[in-house]
C-alpha cells in the first residue's frame, strides 16, 4: 500500500511539472486574461479595478460550487443536485428564521444538515447501488426541488441577518468582503485536500482507475460517500452566503449553478473522465464564465441565448482537450 | 408443454409488462371511462411521446451511453413547428425532425471519434439545443399545421393513429434489429473490445444509435405539438429524466446490449400511467416533484437490483 501511494504522488507530481501538466491549467487563466482585455478595450465600465473586484466577488459563488463539483468529478462522478442544494440551503434558512422563531445558528446548522443528508443519499445511490452519478443526482436534485417548492409554496422571500449581511458585502479583512474570504478559505482547504494530502491523492485514483484503487485496498463506497458530502456540503455554503449577498432567497437561485458549475470545471481542464484535473483550473474557469455570463447580459442576449453560448463553451473545450490527450494512448 | 410455453413467454416477454398491465387495470379502476374509444384514444395520446423518447434513450442505451439531450430535442422540435409553420406549411414538421437527428447525428460524431462520454457531451448539447428552442420561440405559442393534431388526435375505425405509429416503430425496430446494423449496435453495447476485434465498427454504431434516438426524440416532439397544438420549447424538459427511468424499468442494462424495445414501451407505460393514477388519487401538484424523483429513484433501483439477479 505504501508503495502504491508513493507511486502515485511521484507520477502525480511528474505530471504536475511536466509542461503539458501546466499548460493544461495555465489555458483557462490565459483564455480569461484575453476575454478580460477584449472586454476591457471594448466596453465601456469594464476594465476599471472595482469592476474586476465585484466580478471576483461574483465569481465566488460559482467557485465555492464547482470546488465540490472539481473533487466529485476528479474522483469520476458527477453531481447535477449541487444547483438544487443552494436552493434549499437559502430557502431553509429563510422558512425556519420566519416561519419559526429560531435564530440565525440553528437555521444555517439545519441547512448544513439537509446538505448532509443529500450528500449521504447521493453516496448511498451511487456507492452502495451503483446508479450511474448522473441520473442519481438528476433524480435526488428534482426531489430537493420539490422540497424546496413545498417549504417556500413558491414565494421568495426577503432576507434579514444584518451582522451577517454586512460581513458578507462589506470589504473587512484585507479590503475584501465575506463572499472573497469564504471563497479563499473554501479553495485552500479544496487545493490542500486535492494536493497535499493522502486522501485527496486517493480521489484522483479512484477516478483514474477504480479497480486499482480497490486493489490498493482503499474503500471506494467511504470515498463516495466523502466526495458527495462535500460536494453539497460545499453547496449549501455557497448558498448561504448568496441569500446574504442578493438580499432574498427564492425558488430556482441555484439552477444556474447545476450545469454552470460543470462548465467551470471543464473550462478548467479537468478532465470529465476523472483521475486528472486541478482546482487552480477551476478556479480560472469560474471567472471566466462569470465574465462571459456578464457581457452576454449587457448584450442583452436572452437566457436561452446564454445557455446555448455555454453548452457550446463546455462541448469545445471538452473537445480540445480530448483531442489534446488523445496523443496518450 | 406448459413448461415450454412458460419458457416462451419468459423469454419474448419483458418483466416491465407486469407492473405495466397492473397499473393500467389499477387507472382503469380509478377510472372506468378509459375503456371507451375516446378514453382509450386519449390514454394513447398521453403514453406516445413518452414511448417514443423511452426508445430513443434505449437505442442510446444499448451502445452504453446515454442521452441527456432527448428532452431537449423534443422542446426543438415543438419550437421550430411552432414558429415556422406560418412560412413552410407541412414543411415545418419535416424540419424539426430533421433538426432533431442533425443534434442527434452531432453528438453521435463527437462521441464517437473523439471518446468523450455520451453523458456529458449530450448534457452540453442539451444546454445548446434547449437555449436555441428558447430563441427560436421564447414564449410558448405559435402555429401547428391544422392536419398534425388531425393527424395525432385521429382515431380512423377507432383505433388510435398514435398506437399506429408507436407499432410502426416496434416494426421497424424488429426489420432493423436483424440488419447489420442492428447486430452491431447490440455487439458493441454488449462487449465494445470484442466487437472492435470482431471487425465491427464501434464509432458507427454509436454514430447510428444517437442518430436513431434524436430522430425518435423528433417524432415525439412532432406528436407532443400534434397533440398540445402548440411551440413550448420548454415542454420536453421533463422526458430526459423519466425516459431515463422508464429505460431501466423496461430491462435495460446501463452496461449496454441489453434491451428491447417492447421493454421500453412498456416501462413507458408503466411512467406514464403512474402520473395519471397520482392525478385520479388526488396528490396535490405540489407534491408532484418530490413524489416524481422519489418514483425515478425507486424504478431506477428496482432495475438496478434486477441486473445484479440476472
Amino acid at each position: 500500500m505504501a508503495i502504491a501511494e508513493t507511486a502515485v504522488t511521484e507520477s502525480a507530481r511528474s505530471r504536475a511539472w511536466s509542461l503539458q501538466g501546466n499548460l493544461r491549467y495555465a489555458i483557462p487563466y490565459l483564455l480569461f486574461a484575453v476575454c478580460w482585455f477584449v472586454v476591457a478595450v471594448s466596453v465601456p465600465g469594464f476594465g476599471t479595478i472595482p469592476h474586476f473586484m465585484y466580478m471576483v466577488v461574483f465569481s465566488g459563488f460559482l467557485g465555492m460550487v464547482a470546488a465540490g463539483q472539481t473533487v466529485v468529478i476528479i474522483s469520476g462522478g458527477i453531481d447535477l443536485s449541487v444547483g438544487a442544494m443552494v436552493t434549499l440551503a437559502g430557502v431553509t434558512i429563510t422558512q425556519t428564521m420566519y416561519a419559526t422563531r429560531f435564530g440565525f445558528v440553528p437555521a444555517v446548522a439545519l441547512a448544513f444538515v439537509a446538505a448532509v443528508l443529500l450528500g449521504l443519499l447521493n453516496g448511498a445511490g451511487i456507492g452502495l447501488l451503483r446508479i450511474p452519478p448522473l441520473v442519481m443526482t438528476l433524480a435526488s436534485s428534482t426531489i430537493i426541488h420539490g422540497i424546496a417548492l413545498l417549504i417556500t409554496n413558491g414565494t421568495p422571500h426577503e432576507v434579514r441577518i444584518p451582522s451577517f449581511q454586512e460581513w458578507v458585502v462589506k470589504p473587512s479583512l484585507f479590503g475584501i468582503n465575506g463572499v472573497l474570504q469564504s471563497w479563499i478559505v473554501v479553495s485552500v482547504i479544496v487545493l490542500l485536500l486535492l494536493e497535499r494530502t493522502v486522501y485527496g491523492k486517493r480521489i484522483f485514483l479512484s477516478g483514474s482507475n477504480p479497480t486499482a484503487a480497490l486493489y490498493a485496498g482503499y474503500n471506494p463506497r467511504r470515498l463516495t460517500f466523502f466526495v458527495y458530502i462535500f460536494a453539497s456540503v460545499l453547496s449549501a455554503g455557497a448558498g448561504i452566503v448568496s441569500i446574504a449577498f442578493t438580499g432574498n432567497s427564492y425558488l430556482g437561485m441555484g439552477d444556474a449553478y447545476q450545469l454552470g458549475s460543470i462548465a467551470a470545471v471543464v473550462l478548467g481542464g479537468t478532465s470529465i473522465l476523472g483521475g486528472t484535473g486541478s482546482y487552480w483550473g477551476t478556479i480560472a474557469g469560474a471567472l471566466l464564465l462569470t465574465l462571459i455570463t456578464s457581457v452576454l447580459t449587457l448584450f442583452r442576449v436572452s437566457g436561452g441565448g446564454q445557455n446555448a453560448v455555454e453548452g457550446a463553451i463546455i462541448l469545445v473545450l471538452m473537445a480540445m482537450y480530448a483531442v489534446g490527450t488523445r496523443t496518450r494512448d | 408443454m406448459t413448461a415450454s410455453f412458460v419458457r416462451f413467454i419468459r423469454a419474448q416477454v419483458p418483466y416491465a409488462f407486469v407492473p405495466a398491465v397492473a397499473f393500467l387495470g389499477l387507472s382503469i379502476a380509478l377510472n372506468p371511462r378509459i375503456l371507451t374509444l375516446r378514453g382509450l384514444n386519449n390514454l394513447s395520446l398521453q403514453i406516445t411521446a413518452l414511448i417514443l423518447v423511452t426508445m430513443a434513450q434505449t437505442l442510446v442505451v444499448l451502445v452504453r451511453e446515454m442521452d441527456m439531450s432527448v428532452g431537449a430535442q423534443i422542446g426543438l422540435a415543438t419550437a421550430i413547428i411552432g414558429t415556422a409553420t406560418q412560412r413552410l406549411g407541412a414543411g415545418s414538421v419535416a424540419l424539426a425532425i430533421l433538426a432533431a437527428v442533425a443534434s442527434g447525428l452531432l453528438c453521435g460524431a463527437i462521441v464517437a471519434w473523439l471518446r468523450i462520454p455520451g453523458i456529458v457531451v449530450t448534457l452540453a448539447a442539451s444546454m445548446i439545443v434547449g437555449g436555441l428552442a428558447l430563441v427560436i420561440l421564447p414564449q410558448s405559442g405559435g402555429h401547428v399545421p391544422p392536419f398534425l393534431g388531425k393527424l395525432i388526435t385521429g382515431r380512423p375505425y377507432g383505433v388510435p393513429n398514435t398506437a399506429v405509429l408507436v407499432l410502426l416503430v416496434l416494426l421497424s425496430w424488429k426489420f432493423l434489429k436483424g440488419t447489420p446494423l442492428g447486430h452491431s449496435i447490440y455487439a458493441v453495447g454488449g462487449n465494445p473490445y470484442s466487437a472492435f476485434a470482431s471487425g465491427l465498427s464501434v464509432p458507427r454504431a454509436k454514430l447510428a444509435a444517437y442518430a436513431g434516438s434524436g430522430l425518435l426524440a423528433g417524432i415525439a416532439g412532432v406528436v407532443v405539438a400534434g397533440k398540445t397544438m402548440t411551440g413550448d420549447a420548454l415542454i420536453g424538459e421533463p422526458y430526459t429524466l423519466t425516459s431515463i427511468a422508464s429505460t431501466v424499468l423496461g430491462g435495460a442494462s446501463f452496461m449496454g446490449g441489453v434491451a428491447t424495445m417492447r421493454g421500453a414501451a412498456a416501462g413507458a407505460i408503466v411512467m406514464a400511467v403512474l402520473v395519471n393514477i397520482m392525478f385520479f388519487l388526488g396528490v396535490s401538484t405540489m407534491y408532484q416533484y418530490v413524489v416524481e424523483g422519489i418514483i425515478l429513484l425507486v424504478a431506477v433501483i428496482v432495475g438496478v437490483l434486477n441486473q445484479f439477479r440476472t
